[in-house]
């Protein structure tokens, strides 16, 4: 029970927090719907690089693809949100499964460089794809709407977000303790091995992929008719950073992990906005040019900072915090 | 005549990239990390030459001479401040670590020098000079000949000299070469220092055509991959080879569509990583169980 206790505390926090928040807070809604559909889609990088040990540096690629499907079912072809939603994560799995099988060939270093590569290059094909991205201008997905009730608030769409997040968290906490979820922590942990006990390669990794991509297009169709306005050049490399960034200060393998890194990720910048704005209000900026500059990109070096402190100081990321609190408590009371 | 025009274009291009794959399969011979940094200590190098060139009002062979130094101590301290501490880490932290310093590397070169575009000089001018109705502009001279140099140069320093052998070993077998007596730690340090030069000629030889910003190597950095890839990545050589000829393959898709060449360049790795992993000319490094 105590090993799941900040995990029961945080979901009962993210069921309230919305109703809770003064109104000069409303602002903190759109940031949480943010991070919401961030987590969902760390989750589905976890399963693919924290659980089966396939690192993708260009997930973004995916998130693509889930929003442009989207985007283009409900424009083209007329089907509503509600339909375009799945079909958007299906799309992106099949993208994903077809990465798959190149990646069998690859693993470390060379899967790391190819899914750069396709991180880079699937934003670029889509901008030449003009007549359902709107290219450099982008593409403007409306809000959904379901018997009456409109979605373009924050407040329920971030209700179906939560939904959302449950039910993946929720498929996601399911598919690692199956066979398939131990195939995959097989498969990371020596491959030969888990091929040698009878593990096939070729159906986890492909279904890893498949499964991650999944994810992704999911929180792509989410985030598309979140935002409302979508241009290839937003799935950058950037944006598939900042999805790595979470999951590995989270904690690799770690479904809470992905949440809280989220969760923290998304509030990151805007703390630093905040600082921003009060130093350029005090007039600090106009004195120093050199300190204008540096808030223009603070958050990117923070991020850089975290990734290498993570790695040499908390490996296994912020979840291991508790962890570490409880083992401290424990050897004190032994004491 | 257009195709062979093409084909030398390409051929300059591709020495460029060439340069920078080199600074890449170097590092990972020896030290086993694939550098995604790689791309921004370029940059960094460059805009330190550019502020020798034109805040201190340096001579342009200076300017050069003395951004080297400072690539190869920056490449150096990174090394002893970042990757030594994760000597013994798994793959993947090493990897996040290379990212992280990418992050890093990209921001504070904003802090220091803004992000506007900035002109960077050219090393030489003057017209092109024609040859066998062949165009060689003079900047596509150089950097032909700056890479043909560099690469000599390394060619020659792998082969005989005793850093050279010292890095042979420590690539082969760090723990064997240690036994030996050789300081491993100071031969990875020197190692990322010469990666570190390689970088940044690469940035300055760049900076004339794409001008100088923070984001300048981000399209280097993935031809520089392909072309590492392209060539085997545990080959010196190949890194060249993959570097030219990803550079003429490269311009003549750009004929056709110019904002298809990266996405090219993401096929040829896949292309090639699942025809032939180990490149043209490396080695495939099979794991003993």
């Amino acid at each position: 029970m105590l090993k799941n206790l900040p995990a029961l505390i945080g979901l009962a926090v993210l069921l309230v927090l919305p109703q809770v928040l003064p109104s000069e807070l409303n602002w903190m809604v759109l940031l949480l719907n943010r991070a919401l559909i961030f987590a969902i889609m760390a989750i589905g990088l976890n399963l693919l690089t924290g659980f089966a040990g396939q690192i993708s540096i260009g997930h973004a690629a995916f998130m693509a693809v889930g929003a442009f499907t989207s985007y283009g079912l409900g424009k083209f072809v007329g089907i509503p949100f509600w339909g375009a939603l799945p079909v958007a994560g299906l799309v992106a799995g099949l993208v994903g499964y077809g990465l798959g099988f190149p990646a069998l060939r690859l693993s470390g270093h060379y899967l790391a460089i190819a899914t750069l590569g396709f991180g880079v290059a699937v934003p670029q094909v889509l901008n030449i794809w003009e007549s359902l991205t709107g290219g450099w201008t982008g593409v403007k997905p409306p809000a959904p709407y379901l018997m009456g009730i409109s979605f373009r608030e924050d407040r329920p769409y971030y209700y179906l977000i939560l939904i959302a997040l449950f039910l993946m968290a929720g498929m996601a906490v399911n598919v690692v303790k199956s066979r398939t979820g131990r195939s995959f922590i097989a498969l990371r942990d020596s491959e030969v091995a888990a091929q040698a006990m009878g593990i096939s390669l070729t159906k986890y990794k492909t279904i890893a992929f498949a499964l991650s991509a999944f994810y992704a297009g999911i929180g792509g169709s989410l985030y598309a008719h979140l935002i409302n306005y979508i241009s290839p050049h937003d799935f950058g490399l950037g944006m598939s950073m900042e999805l790595f960034t979470v999951i590995v200060l989270g904690g690799l393998a770690s479904v809470n992990g992905s949440i809280v890194g989220a969760v923290f990720m998304t509030f990151l910048p805007k703390l630093t906005e905040r600082v921003s704005i009060a130093l350029q209000r005090s007039g600090a900026f106009d004195q120093s040019p050199f300190l204008s500059n540096v808030f223009k990109n603070f958050n990117q070096v923070l991020t850089g900072i975290i990734l290498i402190l993570v790695v040499l100081y908390l490996p296994l990321g912020l979840v291991d915090l508790w962890r570490k609190l409880r083992v401290a408590v424990a050897a004190k009371g032994v004491k | 005549m257009i195709l062979a025009q093409q084909i030398i274009s390409g051929l300059a291009t591709g020495s460029l990239y060439a340069l920078a794959a080199l600074g890449l399969v170097l590092i990972f011979k020896t030290s086993d990390v694939v550098n995604f940094a790689q791309g921004e200590m370029a940059m960094f190098g460059t805009f330190f030459a550019f502020t020798l060139l034109t805040t201190a009002g340096l001579p342009y062979w200076g300017a050069f001479i003395l951004a080297l130094v400072f690539a190869a101590l920056f490449g150096a301290a990174i090394e002893r401040v970042v990757l030594r501490p994760l000597s013994k880490a798994p793959l993947i932290s090493v990897l996040i670590a290379t990212l992280g310093l990418f992050q890093i590397i990209n921001g504070v070169a904003g802090w220091i020098w803004g992000y506007e575009l900035q002109p960077f000089p050219a090393a030489v001018s003057g017209a092109p000079i024609a040859f066998a109705g062949i165009i060689f502009t003079l900047q596509n001279l150089l950097n032909m000949g700056v890479a043909l140099l560099v690469m000599l140069g390394f060619f020659l320093l792998f082969k005989y000299s005793i850093l050279g052998i010292a890095m042979r070993a420590v690539a082969e077998n760090r723990v064997a070469a240690k036994l030996m007596g050789v300081p491993t730690d100071r031969v990875l340090a020197i190692t990322w220092g010469l990666g570190g030069v390689l970088a940044a000629t690469a940035g300055i030889l760049t900076a004339p055509v794409t001008n100088l910003d923070i984001n300048m190597m981000a399209s280097l950095q993935i031809k520089a991959f392909t072309a590492a890839v392209l060539g085997g990545f545990t080959s010196l050589p190949g890194a060249v080879i993959g570097g030219l000829t990803l550079g003429v393959l490269e311009n003549l898709v750009g004929q056709v569509n110019s904002q298809l060449q990266t996405p090219f360049a993401f096929g040829l790795i896949v292309l090639v990583l699942v025809v032939r992993p180990g490149g043209l000319l490396g080695t495939i490094q099979r794991k003993k169980v």
